[in-house]
């Protein structure tokens, strides 16, 4: 490795890296101002999280990376890791490590310092510490590893600006490389990478586009790193041969195989480590509410009625609250439009205004907004308290029926509030086919927009019966595409491996931060448009512009599904924003044709339309999150499914109910 | 000997043999699942559901299927 000069440059760019829920985000937060990355399930910040700060004369680029154990290829967050530090971009390392979990996180730690980049420790949690009443030896710990190590409580900001400090003044050292005297392997696998290494740095022309550091590299080709192989295979294949024969020969002598093997002896000198550097208390025997909590969610019987009631009942709360500040606004409404026709005169320009652009407005904001707050702080209430992990345990058997495992549950219950964090979320499942399978049963979960369209129209003109009956159709659907999915696919199944961390009080700050970010979001990419195409509508109606294309929709729209010929077009707006099918539809009856809604369709007219909007396309966000997730082909897969299944479920419901009543 | 699936509540056994493929095999020796380790089984889900452990200090959820994969020895 080179060394890139320093004197000049002002910018300094860190990574903070370490195990999942230890505090990196919060620490993220701390340093940058920054509220986006903040969680408590396993691996959650799993989009680059980057932020600047300018600290003492000196500009930070800082990047949150996702939580992960090692640095091998288990899962796409440890790829894409590893290759962000072994880049050009990073100059420094801040290492987050649990204080109060030190064997497991040291592990990462010494991978880290294979990687031979400058690098802080930070010992984080160190309030749980005392509590627990753990004696840490931080300057023993500086003396091994020959690393700076500096303590940290991040929540209570503690530490924090001296990681900046520290780097600022190894900076002006000309940053030390730490290096990896306090541990070698046993005297055979230690051998072993001495003689890969040798051929390694025979070969640095034929490698150089290798930029792990020879010693990481050895270990990892030793390992079966299939991509670093991958790679070597096509540079050098005699590299890839010889580390074959010596780890034949490890696994022969150890009779292990060469994982095993390694992991086993970096564990064993970490034990040793500890040893040295922490003393630990007694521990307390009294159970926490913590404890008790934890019981209760995992119990065989009360743990499924707490997963329904909790699921369930946010559902109920979303639409109490939803329902009474939703008609608040339509009150609003309806008692400015008197007064605005009056005020400007009922002309064209007050008519794409008012019925348009501000019902646009309205519509969006009563029908949607109002339901998507308070789903969005029940989930961050859940997300932030440690539950999720908790739904993962219990519903691992299940999500196995439909081809995945546990982890799955997170996505698709996110998905309940919006498919596009929900979406995002399929990152958590380590493989391919995990992630795509997982991404597109979240596609059909009903968002938090399709929910509004199914009160607003089903609960309301039909009853909360037929609520119900749709949400079942959804779950058989779910149910049906998992186990479809599963057949189809020729990977094997991935089992279950997560970390569960302990309870804790959600922090109403987080909560109200990350939701006040999330609707901030969803606000200035929705609202526009939804006004936008409120005007256009108005617009295209005054001039006759909608009969052309529902004419050419009419064959699906009134021949197979039995909807009136005008619908075809709201399905079609209703790609972009699921909820705008419902809003145009009050805005053409109640305001534009002034009759009830009631009186424009018929109850198996609504029932049908609601179903449709509830399956048949992502809405575009969604498509574009699924898209980056993976890909274009599978994207336009899992759109022409559910766009077919859709039509092809709503027509056979219409069909079914002309038949069954002969038509009337 | 016996698999971690069979092991009760709040027991603890040292671990001698993991018998399950590559990946999955990587993935636990990083999480010192290794022949060696103590693991002290907490829970497990309902219905043959996954199992929760406490190993090198933290829990670890694990699938039924693996579960029955990872073989060790009492200790009483
Ligand atoms: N008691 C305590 N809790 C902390 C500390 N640092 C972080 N946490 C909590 O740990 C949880 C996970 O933090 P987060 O930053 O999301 O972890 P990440 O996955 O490493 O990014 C949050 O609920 C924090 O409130 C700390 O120093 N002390
Ligand atoms: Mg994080």
């Amino acid at each position: 490795m080179t060394y890139k000069d320093l004197t000049e440059r002002k910018t300094l760019n860190i990574a903070l890296a370490g195990n999942a829920n230890i505090g990196k985000s919060v620490i993220f937060n701390q340093l940058t101002g920054m509220n986006q990355c903040i969680g408590n399930w396993p691996g959650k910040t799993v989009a680059k999280c980057e932020g600047r700060v300018t600290f003492l004369n000196y500009d930070f680029n800082i990047v949150d990376l996702p939580g992960i154990y090692s640095l091998s290829t288990y899962s796409i967050e440890e790829i894409i890791s590893r290759e962000f530090l072994i880049g050009e971009k990073v100059d420094l390392i801040i290492n987050v490590i649990d204080g109060t979990n030190l064997e497991r996180n040291l592990f990462f730690t010494v991978q880290l310092i294979g990687l031979k980049l400058p690098m802080i420790l930070a010992v984080n949690q160190l309030d749980l510490v005392r509590k627990r009443k753990i004696k840490i030896n931080l300057d023993k710990l500086e003396k091994i590893f020959k690393i700076p190590v500096i303590p940290v409580i991040a929540v209570h900001g503690r530490g924090v600006h001296e990681l900046l400090e520290k780097t600022i003044e190894m900076f002006e050292n000309k940053f030390q490389i730490p290096n990896e005297d306090f541990f070698k392997f046993g005297k055979e696998v230690e051998n072993g990478i001495q003689k890969l290494i040798e051929e390694i740095n025979n070969y640095t022309d034929e490698l150089k586009d290798i930029k792990y550091p020879s010693r990481f590299l050895a270990i990892k080709i030793l390992e079966k790193d299939d991509e670093l192989i991958g790679k070597i295979k096509k540079l050098k294949p005699e590299i890839v041969d010889i580390a074959a024969e010596i780890r034949e020969e490890l696994e022969e002598l150890h009779g292990e195989d060469i994982n095993t093997i390694i992991s086993a002896e970096i564990y064993n000198r970490i034990h040793e480590i500890i040893n040295q550097s922490v003393v630990y208390g007694e521990k307390q025997k009294k159970a926490t509410w913590a404890d008790k909590l934890d019981h209760l969610t995992t119990h065989s019987i009360f743990g499924y009625v707490l997963l329904f009631i909790i699921l369930f009942g946010a559902y109920w709360v979303v639409f109490i609250v939803g329902d009474i500040v939703g008609g608040w606004l339509d009150e609003i409404y309806e008692f400015f439009t008197p007064i605005v026709f009056n005020i400007f005169g009922d002309n064209i320009g007050t008519n794409i205004f008012w019925n348009g652009a501000m019902a646009g407005l309205f519509g969006g904001v009563g029908g949607v907004l109002v339901y998507v707050i308070p789903f969005f702080i029940v989930i961050e209430i859940l997300q932030d308290s440690g539950y999720l992990p908790r739904a993962a345990f219990m519903m691992d058997k299940f999500m196995h029926q439909v081809g995945v495992h546990g982890k799955a549950i997170i996505p698709l219950i996110l998905g309940f509030g919006c498919n596009v964090p929900g979406c995002t979320a399929c990152k958590i499942m380590e493989t391919e086919r995990e992630k795509k399978i997982t991404a597109f049963l979240t596609t059909l979960v009903p968002c938090a927009a399709v929910m509004a369209v199914i009160m607003g129209l089903v609960a309301k003109h039909l009853g909360f019966i037929y609520v119900l009956i749709l949400y079942g159709i959804d779950f058989a659907v779910i149910i049906l595409f998992g186990k479809l999915a599963t057949k189809f696919s020729h990977e094997p199944q991935t089992e279950l491996i997560m970390e569960m961390h302990e309870f804790r009080k959600p922090n109403t700050s987080v909560i109200l931060k990350q939701t006040w970010f999330r609707s901030k979001e969803f606000v200035y990419k929705a609202m526009p448009l939804i006004i936008i195409i409120g005007m256009l509508m108005e617009i295209m109606l005054m001039f006759n512009l909608l009969e052309p294309i529902n004419v050419l929709l009419q064959p699906i729209t009134v021949l197979w599904l039995g909807l009136p010929v005008i619908t075809g077009i709201f399905l079609i707006y209703g790609i972009l924003r699921k909820e705008l099918t419902l809003v145009l539809l009050e805005i053409l009856a109640v305001d534009i044709l002034g009759i009830a809604l009631s009186e424009f369709m018929t109850p198996i007219q609504m029932f049908v339309f609601a179903l449709i909007t509830m399956l048949y396309i992502p809405c575009a966000a969604t498509i574009i999150v699924l898209k980056n997730e993976t890909g274009w082909k599978f994207t336009l897969k899992v759109t022409f499914i559910e766009v077919g299944f859709a039509l092809l479920l709503g027509g056979i419901v219409n069909w079914g109910y002309i038949f069954i009543t002969g038509g009337g | 000997m016996i698999t971690l699936d069979l092991l009760q509540n709040n027991k603890e056994f040292i671990v001698r043999r993991v018998h399950a493929g590559w990946r999955a095999k990587t993935r636990l020796a990083n999480l010192g699942i290794v022949p060696g380790t103590k693991v002290k089984k907490l829970r497990s889900a309902p219905l043959f559901g996954p199992v929760q452990v406490k190993v090198k200090g933290s829990d670890l959820v694990i699938g039924r299927g693996l579960a029955r994969k990872i073989l060790g020895e009492l200790v009483t």
